[in-house]
Formats: C-alpha cells, structure tokens, sequence
C-alpha cells in the first residue's frame, strides 16, 4: 500500500516538471510587459485611458475524428493558440461594456479574438499580437464609452442600468497543475471512433449516423491589470455519438450517446462504449415502430437519470428565466432592444430571499469539487475566467429560498459580488467566457428510495382520475454535436425554439405508464411545455440516489446571441465540442406534480425517401 | 453483320475501359453504382429526375502561415466534398430555372458542404449519397413544381433558350494518381521558409502587420452522371503570398501583397527572389506611407500587365458569363453587342483553359473538365476587337445553345459560367517607352500636368446587375504619377480605380509588348474557383480615380514592441 502511495506522488510531480515548462515563462513575461506598457503609455486625445485591462491567452493542442458506419471522415490534429484581450475605459461604476451598440465591434468581441498569436514561443511574437489587439480593443472601448454616455443621457435608466459595471476582485495569484498527462493518441481514437460507428452499419433503419471524437487540451494564461496572474489546465475528452432516422409517418427521429470527462483516460471503455451504442440504435428502432402520443395530458411525470439532469441544466442553471445572472445593459437604440429581447425569460434577480422552488430542495455550486464517488468532475475549476477564485460551497437555494445567483463580476440588482461564476466555455473556434453553472449539486430533505417513486407517480396519477401517467428518461441535448444542415426544416424548428418560453428540449424516451398495471409502452411525437422553475415548487418525489451528468451547458440566452450562435453551428460543420463544461450532481428521479405534455408540431414533415436505405442489406 | 460485329466490339471496348477504370480507383465504382441505383428507382415516381451527377472532390491540402517570423498557423488535413445535382423535368424546362420574382431564391444558391468518408467504404459513402440524393430530389420535385406555375403566370422571358442543353455525349476519361514524390510538400522546410520570409518585414518599425503564408492542395476529381460521363482526374497548385500593411498618419490602411503560383512546391521562385521581392516591398511601404493622396482625377493612364489582367478580369470577363445574359436581373452590358468593334482591332480577348502556362509562369484557370462534365475549350471572346462569343456552361442562352466548357463551381455549389485563363492578346505590341510616350502626349493634349501608371492591382469588385449602376471598382495597391514635364515618378497612396464598362473600353487605345500574369481566386454565386489573367500593359485614354474609402482608425498608438527593444 505504501509503495503504491509513493509511486502516485512520484507521478504527480514528474507531472509537474513537464508542465512547467519554460514554455509559460515566456508567455507570461510577455503578457506582463505588454500589460505593464499599455496600462501606462496607452492614451488618445481627448478620450479616457484605460483603468482595466486583462489578457488570456489559450495555448492548445486538439485532435478531431469523425467518422461514420466504420469509415473516417475527417481527422485532424493540431496545436493552436488564441488570445482574447479586454480593455475598459472609464473607472469601476461606470464603463464601456454592458451596452449593446450594433455599430460598434464590441459587439462581436464575444465571440473572441483572433489575432497572429505565434505558436512558438517568441517573446516578441507574443507580445505583437497582444500589442495589436490592445490597440483595436482600447479604441473601440474608448469609442463606445463615449457612445454609452450619450445614450445613458437620452434615457430613462432603471435602477438595474445604473448599477456598477464591474465588481472589484482581489487580486489572485494561483498555478494550477495539471492532475495527469493528457495524452493525445491519434491512431488509437481513430481506430475507436471507426469500431464505434460500424456498429450502425447492420441498421438499416438508421437513416443516418455519426461519431465525434474530440480531445481538448490546453494551457490558459490569464492576467489583468488588478494583479491577478493564474495558470490552469483545461481539459475535455469527448466522444459523441448521433444517429437518426424517420419513423414510418415521416417523423424525424434521433437519439445519442455523449460522454465528457477531463482526461481520455476516464472514458468508458471501447467495449462499454460499444454496448451503449447497440442500445441507442435498438432505442432507434422501437421508437420507430412506437405508438404517437396523441392525447392531451396534464398531471404528473417523472424525469429519471439523464431527463432529470436535463430539467435542473435546462430550466434552473439557465440565463433565461433560471437562476445564472445575466445583465440587460444599455441599449444604444430601441431597434437593437426589440432584437435582443426576443425570446427571453424574466430573470430571477428580484426573488432572491423568496421561495422559488420546493423547500424540501437545496442546491449548490461547488465548482472546487473535483471528483465524486470517484467520478472526475469536467465542471470542476479553480479559478474562473475573470481570474476569481470561486467559494467552495456555494448555497444557491436554501430550502427552497433563493439565496444568490451564479454571477461573474459584472453585478445583478442583488448579487453585487462575483462567486466566481464566469467561466470557460467551448466555442466554435476558440475558448470564450459566459456565466454558467460549474458543479451543481441537488439535494432534497425528503428522499425516498427510486422504487418508490414510481409508485407514487402511479397514485398520483391515480388519485387525478388517469388511466396513464408518464416517465421521462432522456431528452435531447442541444450540444451533442449532430450536425445539421441549413435547410428550411432546420431554420423553421430555430424559429420555433425561440418562440418557446418555458419547456424542455425535445424527448427522446418517454414512457406511457398504465395506472393500473404499471406497465410501461414506449412512445414518440410528445413535447412537453411550461416547464420552468416554479414548476420545482410541485416536487413531490425525489429519490436518494445521485446522478452524476458530465455535459456541455448550452448558452441559452435567447436573443442575438443566439441567432449568431445558431449561425456558427450550422456554418461549423459537424461534431465539435461547444457549450461549458458542468457537471449535475442530481437525485437521479425527480416527480414533478403537475406539467403538461402536448403533441408534438411540425411545420414541414418530409416523406420517406423513395430509395432504400443502401446500408444494412 | 457487319455491323453487329462493329457493335460487339464498340461494346467490348467499352467494357475493357470500364473494368480498367473500375479496377484503378474504387471509389468511381461506388459513385458508379450508387447513381444507377438511384436513377433507376426514381425512374419510377411520379415526377422522375431525368439527370443526376455526382461531383467528388478529394483534397489534400497543407498550409502555414507566419507573421514577423514566427509561425501562427498550421494545416495538414484531407476532406473529402460531395456536390450532387438532381433534375427534374426536361431539357427544356427543368428545376433548375429562374423563379421571377421569387425573394428566396437564394436558399436554394446555399451551398452544401457534405462530406464523404475517406476511406472507400461502400457503406458510409453509399449512406451519405444517399441522403444526399434524397433531399435534393425532394427539393428538386418541389422547386420543378414552382417553375412551371411561375411560367404559366408570369409573361414571356426575354430569353426563352432551354435550362440545360444536349451535349450528352458518354465517355470516359481517367488519370492516374500523381506520383507524390513530385507533387512533394515539405512542411517543415516551408515553416522555415515562410518565418525567414515575414521576418523582413521587422525592418521598418511602421510596418504592423507582416505576414508570409504557403498553401498547397493535392485533388482527385471525380464527376460521373447519367448521361455516361466518368471523370477522374488531378489537380494540384502551390501558392505563396507575402503580405504586409503599413498606416499613414491620418489613418490609411496601405496594404502591399505579392503572391505566387505554381503547380508544384518546387517550382514556386527560390528563396532569393522573394527575400528581394519581400525587401523591395518594405523599401516601398516605406514610402508610400508618406506618399502624397491622390484627388479625383479623369485623364490617360498605363495600367501594367498584371493591373490590366485584374482590370478586364472584372470589368469585362465577369460580363461575358453566359448564364448573366439569360437572368433578368442582370445588367446584360455585351449580350446586345455580338459582331459589334467594342476595342481597337489590335486585341483580341479569349478565355483558354487548355493552356497550362505564359510568360513562363504557371496559370491557375487550367482544368481539362469543368464541373458539369465538359472538356474546357478556348472561346474567343473578343476576335480583332469585335465582340464575338459568350463564356458557356449547360445553361444555354439565345444564339449560344452548347457549352464550351465553361461551367465553374467551388466544392459544394452549383456550376455557373465562369472565367478560366482570361488572355489578352494584341497585334501591335508597344514597348514601355512607346506607351509612356503616348501617355505623355494624350496628358498634353487632354492639358494635364500628369498621367497614372498602375503597377499593381490587389483586385477589386463589379456589379452587374440590373437594379444597381453597373459600375466597377478595382484596388490599386501600387500607383505613380507620370508627369509631362519629365519630372521622376512619383508613388502617390489612396487610389481606387472607378468607372463603367463600355465607357472604358471606348477609350483603351494601345497595349504594351510584355504580359503579366496574375493568378487567383475569383468568388462570385458558385464559389471561389481559380482563374488566371495574362494581359500586356494597356493604355487608356480616359480613366478616372477617386479617393479610397480609408480606415478610421489611427495607426497603433504605441510602437511596435520589438522596435523598442531594451526597455523593459
């Protein structure tokens, strides 16, 4: 046992010796001198100077495999770096962001910079690319803070508008290690990404299907002008299975397997990831041949394992209308607003100390965690993308009472501190930041063992007079990685979810439960709609087991950002890794009181193509 | 008898080349067999296609860029793009038409990037031609549907020609794979190449953008459709671009490009022409950073050979695309011209895609194919300054009913007419001096203290269009002032090149004796493709510049940071 002991500390630290490479010294002394030079000597005629700059540069390597029915698609390894540079003209109460000016290039910043950022490591490289970007952003800054002040002075401004624009932090000096090598084996995922997808070779009722491997390992150096410097390691390891068909009237059908960790290491084996895949495909078929939903149902429903992960990330960790802190801002004009508005849920800042959802539910952010019952945590962080070192445990909601809202340092009506919620997320082409959940965890007061849950749905249903009653196991996740076409269809279901308030993303297993028999039929074509957070304060069943949900959380913000995103995903191609990494650390059945469940709609339903399917014969 | 056995061997014939074919590249054998199991069950609907085509690209392509010496980007990746075609109706009337009046037709124009396997598995590649082949019948039926509705209720076209013409002659045609030793990149000497390329340009402080790239692309091209074509053939280009800009102090943006083109890595020019290229070209930023700026003037001008080369390339080859002069919302500047003197009777204008270099120099609109199938073959656009011909694909418009080879598209878009080599030609060469001297003399005459001589041209765009004036602008990057009185030229920064069309042509009189060559991408509604254009230097009797739209920004408002070296 001793000796085993050892030999972890002996690789923890010849770990450490490869990471610190000299490599981040000179990264980080060019990002420091830049810094130091911009802060000082940057000023215009006549504008404000910059009181806060930040600069983060992301040195990567990733690997990318596609393949389909056993044969590769695409297949690329490359290292690649990125640099996002913030400048902020003004003082802490009043700066140039949080104001929406279309005309202005701060409006695409969120999708980050690009700059010619050396992928050796030249000091002088470095700092040129820096250099630049410092140049491009503080004129802009400088630019919109005038802006902003001239249309702050022909508006009415809410009480919201005059709030500080950024949060003071104390400054965080922190290195983070990586725990373990990552390794990047080209060849070997290659050969797995091959194995998995034949599987769906012996379908022929499968229409379509694809395997995404993605390996994401990078270095992020950070450092603002407060005096926060940090070095941490991201990582993810994806594997992401899609395939889809019709059912026999037309109606499309998909399902997927998805797995995230931090490290290749910690994914399923080649053979239970294989057997999952049989499943999804066998899944495929029966809901192919399962009866329509075709009633009109309101009552109970019981979200089981990865549905009720979905319910808590979709509805509670959501910017929209859920408990992640998102900020209005100034609009420069009223045609902006009427754009960015759309869509979007009434935020939960005015709830905080009033109940929200069932007292028997607590939940917290606990973003330090990194493993639990052995499981690697992709959620887990030490310091967030604001260079804030996040609380250990975070109280969201206290019995039922909303306590505080994820928020990064850009503060709310009544969060007026950074909890160090403002992350890394995934985007199409480079790591970019958003408030978002890290690891969340839900518990209940009152749990009762799974079986049992079941049960109560059934007398529930009973007792409201049903003949059935439904349970949910799985439902669509917006980033799997499928990829989809930009076609009419596609645009018409966009539109559609935009219009959407409340709800849950698609289904893809439900189950109509016979009150009588308790039996269970498969079925398809249901939605289910008004699902949102007041619907946890009917929680009338959890269970006392946990669920464990790895995932990429959405940006379901609504709005433009939205629009653009969706823009990007269908321009992006298929399979890559997009959303932030959290982790869902829920009761893995939760029964819900009331909700209703609809047929689902379409505007366009395709006829089955006239040619068989050539695969599978 | 005779016959049947002339029948018996044309048969056999065919079938010898069609098991070497097979044999010799498998995944034509998947397309093969999957076209003709689509056909033919879609013979059977309601509304059958009476042509489909399967277009592949296989494309290997590498690439590295590097600014002020140090790399910043790296590609080696291999995709591989399938680009179907499926109409319904007939010949005459198909799918593909113009829907007037129709304000989303330009969904149908977006393009589909779908991408095959690699690896030649029959399933996953079936699978996805499959769907790919699905949808657009279903859009096909659907759009074909629409076409003949708007054809009932809207009046007679101006130009009734058919949507796709009979050239449907089968054949074969198949190269072997190049042998990749010759066709041979080496990454790592190029990262080497490009960093010791860009790092010249850290010797002028001023300079804040400094950049060397290489691209190199290795393609199968495969095309096979119903009526018995099956192509395979290579394609390959090596293309080097320096690049750098430089502000002036209220704000101009001064870019500075130099690209080169060669078939193979190895014929791209050695290190010593571009250090010196690279070189020049900081000396010249240098200067044109305190350049005077130009004002608006309308006077004679030489255009050198390259300038001249873009300069047709948008003002004229663009409206000389068969497939605008059947759309009704395109200007038509030359349909109305055929057989008309529109340039003095020394130049002649033809677009050539058989020809695989000039003046020593490699061109980029070579092909064989084009990619609706058809041989490329040379048209002479302009015949002794007599308007003669239009650029065709299948799209046959009033007079032109055949394609000449002409049909153009990017991986994933449909094929339009588009350019290939764009060659002028002319019969009474001048040599510079000759042409500075008829310069000299038309600014006296025209009482102008100056002329401009364009060196350089970074490209420029065209509106063709009905609604919209017709007019071109194209991107001098490198301009002098020549002036009467003998004084040196002199660079002058700030000039876009203005006009429209038949004015411009009316006033181009003389062409000098040495062509330039320039090799690019030209984008337009079927994508990027690569053209080439080879003109002598032209002179023109009348041009007229106007000031370029410049950035707003002031140059970066500290010093380059290496320049201040020894500082902290």
């Amino acid at each position: 046992m001793k000796i085993k002991i050892l030999l972890i500390i002996i690789l923890i630290s010849t770990a450490n010796i490869f990471s610190q490479t000299p490599s981040g010294d000179v990264i980080k002394r060019a990002m420091k001198d830049e810094l130091q030079r911009s802060m000082s000597k940057l000023t215009l005629e006549n504008l404000k100077n910059p009181f806060f700059i930040s600069y983060t540069i992301v040195d990567a390597k990733k690997l990318s495999i596609q393949a389909s029915l056993g044969a590769l698609i695409d297949s690329d390894e490359k290292p690649f770096r990125s640099q996002s540079v913030k400048v902020l003209v003004g003082d802490y109460n009043l700066d140039n962001e949080n104001f929406i000016d279309m005309s202005s290039g701060s409006f695409m910043s969120q999708f980050g910079d690009r700059g010619d950022i050396p992928l050796d490591d030249d000091y002088y490289g470095i700092r040129r690319s820096l250099w630049l970007a410092t140049d491009e952003k503080y004129k802009s800054a400088a630019e919109s803070f005038e802006a902003k002040l001239s249309a702050m002075k022909q508006q009415n401004l809410t009480s919201e508008d005059s709030l500080p624009d950024l949060i003071k932090a104390k400054p965080t000096v922190l290195q983070v290690n990586p725990k373990r090598q990552f390794e990047i084996n080209k060849s070997k995922w290659e050969e797995i990404a091959k194995e998995l997808s034949s599987i769906l070779k012996n379908y022929k009722e499968i229409y379509s299907s694809s395997v995404s491997v993605n390996l994401y390992n990078s270095t992020i150096y950070f450092l603002n002008s407060e005096g926060t410097e940090t070095v941490q390691p991201m990582t993810i390891a994806g594997v992401q299975i899609n395939a889809s068909t019709m059912a026999p009237d037309g109606a499309p059908l998909s399902d997927h397997v998805l797995y995230y960790e931090t490290n290749p290491s910690d994914l399923p084996t080649p053979e239970k990831m294989k057997s999952d895949v049989k499943t999804m495909a066998d899944n495929l078929l029966a809901l192919r041949n399962a009866p329509v939903f075709d009633e009109s149902y309101s009552g109970p429903v019981l979200f089981e394992d990865q549905a009720s992960a979905e319910v808590f990330s979709q509805r509670l960790l959501s910017s929209n209308g859920g408990i992640v802190s998102s900020r209005k801002g100034i609009y420069s004009n009223p045609q902006v607003l009427m754009f960015m508005s759309q869509g979007k849920d009434k935020a939960m800042e005015d709830k905080i100390d009033k109940k929200i959802v069932s007292t028997t539910l607590t939940v917290k952010a606990q973003p330090k965690m990194s493993t639990f019952e052995g499981k690697n945590l992709i959620g887990s962080y030490e310091v967030d993308a604001e260079g804030v070192a996040p609380d250990n445990d975070l109280v969201l909601i206290q019995k039922g009472i909303l306590k505080t809202m994820l928020n990064g340092r850009t503060p709310n009506q009544n969060v007026k501190q950074s909890n160090g919620h403002c992350g890394y997320k995934l985007g199409p082409s480079t790591l970019l930041e958003g408030t978002g959940p890290s690891v969340i965890t839900v518990s209940s007061s009152e749990t009762e063992l799974r079986a049992d849950i079941k049960k109560q749905l059934i007398e529930k249903a009973k007792e409201e007079g049903l003949k059935y009653t439904y349970i949910v196991r799985k439902v669509k996740c917006s980033n799997s990685g499928a990829s989809e076409g930009l076609d009419m269809s596609s645009i018409m279901s966009f539109a559609g979810d935009m219009q959407k308030k409340g709800g849950l993303s698609n289904l893809i297993t439900i189950y109509k439960v016979s009150t009588e028999t308790g039996k269970e039929e498969l079925i398809r074509g249901a939605n289910i709609s008004g699902l949102t957070v007041a619907s946890f304060k009917k929680l009338i069943g959890t269970s006392d087991k946990q669920y464990v949900y790895n995932t990429l959380h959405p940006d379901n913000e609504g709005g433009v950002s939205s629009i653009l995103s969706f823009a990007i995903s269908i321009g992006g191609g298929t399979g890559s890794l997009s959303g932030k990494p959290a982790t869902f650390i829920v009761p893995d059945a939760i029964l819900l009181e009331e909700l209703d469940i609809q047929k689902e709609k379409r505007a366009i339903t395709s006829k089955l193509p006239v040619v068989e399917n050539p695969v599978g014969r | 008898m005779n016959q049947i056995i002339r029948k018996v061997s044309l048969f056999l014939l065919f079938f010898c080349i069609s098991i070497s074919l097979y044999s010799q590249d498998k995944l034509i054998d998947i397309l093969s067999g999957e076209l003709k199991r689509e056909f033919s069950v879609l013979q059977k609907q309601e509304t059958p296609p009476y042509y489909i085509s399967y277009r592949v690209s296989d494309i290997t392509s590498y690439g590295v860029e590097a600014s002020f010496g140090n790399i910043t980007s790296v590609t080696d990746s291999r995709h591989r793009f399938l680009t179907t075609r499926v109409r319904t109706g007939t010949y005459d009337l198909d799918n593909s038409h113009e829907i007037r009046g129709d304000q989303f037709d330009f969904l149908g124009r977006i393009p589909s990037m779908i991408q095959l396997p690699l690896d030649d598995n029959a399933d996953a590649i079936c699978q996805t031609i499959w769907n790919a082949t699905n949808k657009e019948y279903l859009q096909a039926t659907d759009k074909y549907a629409k076409v003949k509705a708007n054809v009932a209720v809207k009046v007679t076209s101006e130009d009734t020609s058919a949507d796709f013409s009979k050239n449907a002659k089968a054949f074969e045609y198949y190269e072997k794979p190049v042998n990749p030793a010759e066709y041979n990149f080496d990454l790592n000497g190029w990262k080497e190449k490009v960093k010791k390329y860009s790092v010249v340009f850290l010797n002028d402080k001023n300079i804040y953008q400094g950049n060397a790239s290489v691209t190199f692309y290795k393609q199968r091209k495969y095309f096979i459709s119903t009526e018995g074509v099956k192509i395979c053939e290579n394609y390959a280009g090596a293309r080097l671009l320096i690049n750098a800009v430089i502000k002036s102090d209220d704000g101009m943006e001064l870019p500075m490009y130099k690209t080169y083109f060669a078939y193979k890595p190895s014929d791209l020019p050695s290190d010593k022409t571009i250090l010196d290229d690279t070189e020049e070209m900081v000396k010249k930023l240098g200067k044109m950073r305190t350049a005077s700026v130009v004002e608006p003037y309308q006077g004679p001008a030489i255009l050198s050979g390259r300038a001249a080369g873009v300069f047709f390339h948008e003002i004229f080859g663009h409206r000389v695309e068969g497939h605008r002069q059947k759309s009704e919302n395109e200007g038509q500047t030359f349909k109305k011209k055929i057989g008309e003197q529109i340039l003095p009777e020394s130049i002649t204008i033809s677009c050539d895609p058989t020809i695989k270099n000039s003046a020593g120099l490699d061109l980029n609109g070579y092909y064989k194919f084009d990619d609706e199938g058809v041989e490329g073959s040379k048209v002479t656009i302009v015949d002794k300054g007599v308007m003669k011909d239009f650029l065709m694909s299948r799209s046959p418009i009033s007079n032109f009913y055949t394609s000449n080879g002409h049909g153009r598209a990017q991986e994933g878009y449909q094929p339009v007419s588009r350019q290939s080599n764009l060659m002028i030609a002319t019969t009474n060469p001048l040599t510079p001096e000759q042409l500075k001297k008829k310069l000299i003399e038309e600014c006296k005459k025209q009482n102008k203290e100056f002329g401009y001589y364009f060196e350089d041209i970074q490209g420029g765009f065209t509106m063709t269009g009905r609604t919209i004036p017709n007019a071109f602008n194209v991107m001098p990057t490198e301009v002098y002032r020549v002036f009467v009185d003998g004084r040196p030229d002199e660079l002058v920064r700030g000039v876009d090149l203005v006009g429209t069309p038949l004015s411009m042509f009316s006033n181009i009189t003389d062409c000098g004796d040495n062509p330039g060559v320039f090799n690019g991408t030209c984008g337009a509604e079927s994508g990027g493709v690569p053209v080439s254009c080879a003109s002598p230097a032209i002179f023109v009797k009348q041009i007229e510049v106007q000031k370029k739209s410049k950035s707003q920004e002031k140059p970066p408002i500290l010093s380059r940071p290496d320049s201040e070296k020894g500082t902290p």
